[in-house]
């Protein structure tokens, strides 16, 4: 290391009461340290300091403490910062010149703990290859890099997405069989978690909805002077497609993320290795009573959110002049038994789309609060993109098989 | 107000040692990917015998542990539970063979749903053909082995770490198993109640007979419990010494094994 640029003469350096005076004598620069030292007050800096050192370079450096005050741990803080400096300058430091408590702080600050040298010890034993991936994730990565690592890590996630998927479908097939290891009497408490504690969440979003809807139709509408059939087009909106989309992610934020934080937290706690080590299947256990929930829960709710939603539609048209009767009548025509059923069928699949990524989130968690946290999130970008995905799939089934 | 603790006081009974090995490791190697926690880990577990694995923080005893009982794959080698390969038997054959064991887990891993006696029914009523009474009888039974009867409608979170510990015991003990591993039973626990803990695992090998294989690296535990230990050496990624730990304290050849055992600087 080069030498920090010298000035010449004998420096000095006050903060507060704390006070630094630095003097060469016979070929060593004499540190003379007086004053109160406070963390409070602040103190001088170190690299300050030996900026301050004389033309010829000394090569040790000693200590004067005997007009020292009060200090506390400022002084050895300064110490400290001032040693690691000097010794990249090349001058050696004496701490032997320094008062007995403050040579043993510092010596404390300086010994590292055999755990931590282990440590040290075992990282550069770690493989090449272990140390480039830590290093990669340290260093930004070129574009490619990223794109590779992306790629790696999304196929080991379908990996797991695949085993996860294998077991749920073993543990439902075990379900039909009577010989799944499950506790119904846990799906009761899933089915109110899920369902009717959802209630008021739903009723807003989905009357909410319809509202919208009906605004939106009724502008249109009332340029060709067809008012009346608002209450037609939101009730066909919503028992198709929004009512059973809207209860759907709503499942998705409230019970998805609380699945994967549930089994996540119990993936921390060791209580999924516990279930392991008995025989008894986690999947079957844990995840079956949660699906079963869904898969009671979401349908009820799908006709709840289609009633709220046409609500909302109801009253926006009666506010714009369009009579109950009309409203009601027009209805009829749209309310057959493909449009108000097309909504439930969905929703049995998206409840078990749902369940199965808030549980898988939940099972391939790592040991972590943090991990946890991602879980939750993770399980609920899932639960909505499948959702999403699978509306799409029943739009082109349905239109090919004419379900209207 | 739910009872007091019960204070266990251990008579000193002369354990019933077989000199046939219950447990073998036959060349194991544990990684995760690339990195190696421990290679070529060849040893045996007596039955009837309280066996303490031990050695710094990281060397990787909870990973042998997870070994044994087969929550992770090997890299290499493997354990033999009555000189029948364990990690080489299906996961069918595997979960029979589990049967035998009890785990106690460093956090308790108590199911947090359930209650204490819940807890201690699981693994009755996945296993055995009792009846719900029978069921009853043996979990009260249990919970009052390890200081916690009383208890048996509390939560896991209604509970002390101490008394986590001794439900999680409890539930390890529940199919009076032949092997109970116990990882860490001491940790975050007074001293008081670490040392009431070790009279508890004395006073189950000696009226139950099981062997006990404890995970520690808490010296008051490992000279409290331990009929043989052995250390696994991080400097080395292997088996540093087996033996009794005083023995190994006193003329161990290794000496990270002796620095480890005195605790000196």
């Amino acid at each position: 290391m080069s030498r920090p640029p010298k000035k010449s003469g004998a420096g000095t350096g006050q903060v507060g009461d704390a006070r630094l005076d630095i003097a060469e004598n016979s070929g060593a620069a004499v540190v003379r340290i007086s004053g109160d030292w406070s963390i409070h007050a602040g103190f001088p800096s170190a690299a300050a300091l030996l900026e301050k050192l004389p033309n010829a370079a000394p090569n040790s450096l000693v200590f004067d403490c005997a007009a020292l005050g009060n200090y506390d741990s400022s002084l050895p803080s300064f110490l400290l910062s001032l040693l690691r400096h000097s010794e990249t300058c090349g001058i050696v430091p004496d701490t032997g010149t320094l008062p007995p408590r403050v040579s043993r702080l510092l010596a404390l600050s300086a010994a590292r703990p055999k755990s931590v040298s282990a440590a040290v010890e075992r990282i550069a034993a770690t493989p090449a290859a272990a140390r480039a991936a830590v290093r990669q994730r340290l260093v930004s990565a070129s574009v490619f890099e990223r794109i590779g690592v992306w790629s790696i890590s999304s196929v080991r996630s379908w990996d797991k997405a695949l085993d996860f998927i294998g077991q749920t479908t073993r543990a439902l097939f075990n379900l039909f069989r009577g010989r799944a290891r499950t506790r119904f009497r846990e799906c009761w408490f899933f089915i109110q978690a899920s369902g009717a504690d959802a209630l008021p969440i739903v009723s807003l979003i989905s009357f909410l909805t319809g509202l919208i809807l009906a605004y939106v139709g009724y502008l249109q509408m009332q340029q060709v002077g067809a008012t009346v059939y608002v209450a037609p087009m939101v009730s066909l909106a919503m028992m198709r497609e929004m009512g059973v989309l809207m209860a759907s992610v709503i499942l998705c934020g409230r019970t998805a993320t609380a699945y994967a934080a549930q089994l996540g937290s119990m993936q921390v706690s060791e209580e999924i290795a516990a279930l392991r080590v008995l025989g008894v299947p986690p999947v079957e256990y844990l995840v079956l009573p949660r699906l079963i929930a869904l898969v009671f829960t979401l349908p009820v709710l799908t006709l709840y959110a289609d009633f709220c939603g046409i609500l909302g539609g109801l009253l926006v048209g009666s506010s714009m002049g369009v009579t109950l009767d009309q409203s009601l009548n027009m209805m009829e025509r749209v309310m057959t038994v493909p449009n108000v059923t097309s909504g439930v069928i969905k929703s049995v699949f998206f409840a078990v789309l749902i369940a199965w990524a808030g549980c898988f989130r939940g099972m391939v968690c790592g040991k972590s609060a943090q991990a946890v946290g991602n879980a939750a999130t993770s399980a609920a970008v899932l639960g909505i993109t499948l959702v999403i995905i699978a509306d799409a799939v029943f739009a082109v089934l349905f239109n090919a098989i004419n379900f209207f | 107000m739910p009872p007091s603790d019960v204070h266990h006081e251990h008579t000193p009974v002369v354990p019933i040692i077989e000199p046939v090995p219950h447990i073998s490791v036959r060349g194991l190697t544990m990684a995760y990917g690339d990195n190696i926690v421990m290679r070529d880990l060849d040893f045996e577990i007596r039955r009837g015998e309280i066996f303490v694995i031990m050695g710094g923080s990281g060397c990787g005893k909870s990973t042998l542990l997870r070994h044994l009982v087969g929550l992770q794959q090997p890299a290499a080698g493997a354990v033999f539970f009555n000189g029948e390969n364990f990690t080489a038997a299906t996961e069918a054959r595997r979960d029979v063979m589990r049967h035998d064991f009890g785990v106690m887990y460093q956090s308790g891993a108590l199911w947090t749903s359930l209650t204490l006696a819940e807890n201690v029914a699981l693994p009755l009523r996945e296993h055995t053909q009792l009846s719900t009474r029978e069921i009853d009888e043996i979990v009260r039974y249990k919970l009052a082995l390890v200081g916690l009867a009383g208890f048996e409608e509390y939560y896991p979170a209604q509970i002390s770490g101490g008394m986590t510990k001794r439900a999680s015991l409890a539930r390890s003990m529940a199919l009076d198993p032949d092997v109970l591993f116990l990882d860490e039973p001491g940790a975050g626990l007074d001293p008081v109640t670490s040392r009431l803990l070790d009279n508890l695992i004395l006073q189950i090998r000696d009226s139950l007979g099981a062997t006990i294989v404890v995970v520690t690296h808490e010296l008051q535990n490992i000279f409290a419990v331990a009929d043989r230990a052995l250390f696994l050496d991080i400097a080395t990624r292997t088996i540093g010494a087996l033996g009794h730990p005083v023995e190994l304290r006193d003329n161990s050849p290794n000496p990270r094994v002796r620095h480890f055992l005195s605790r000196s600087d």
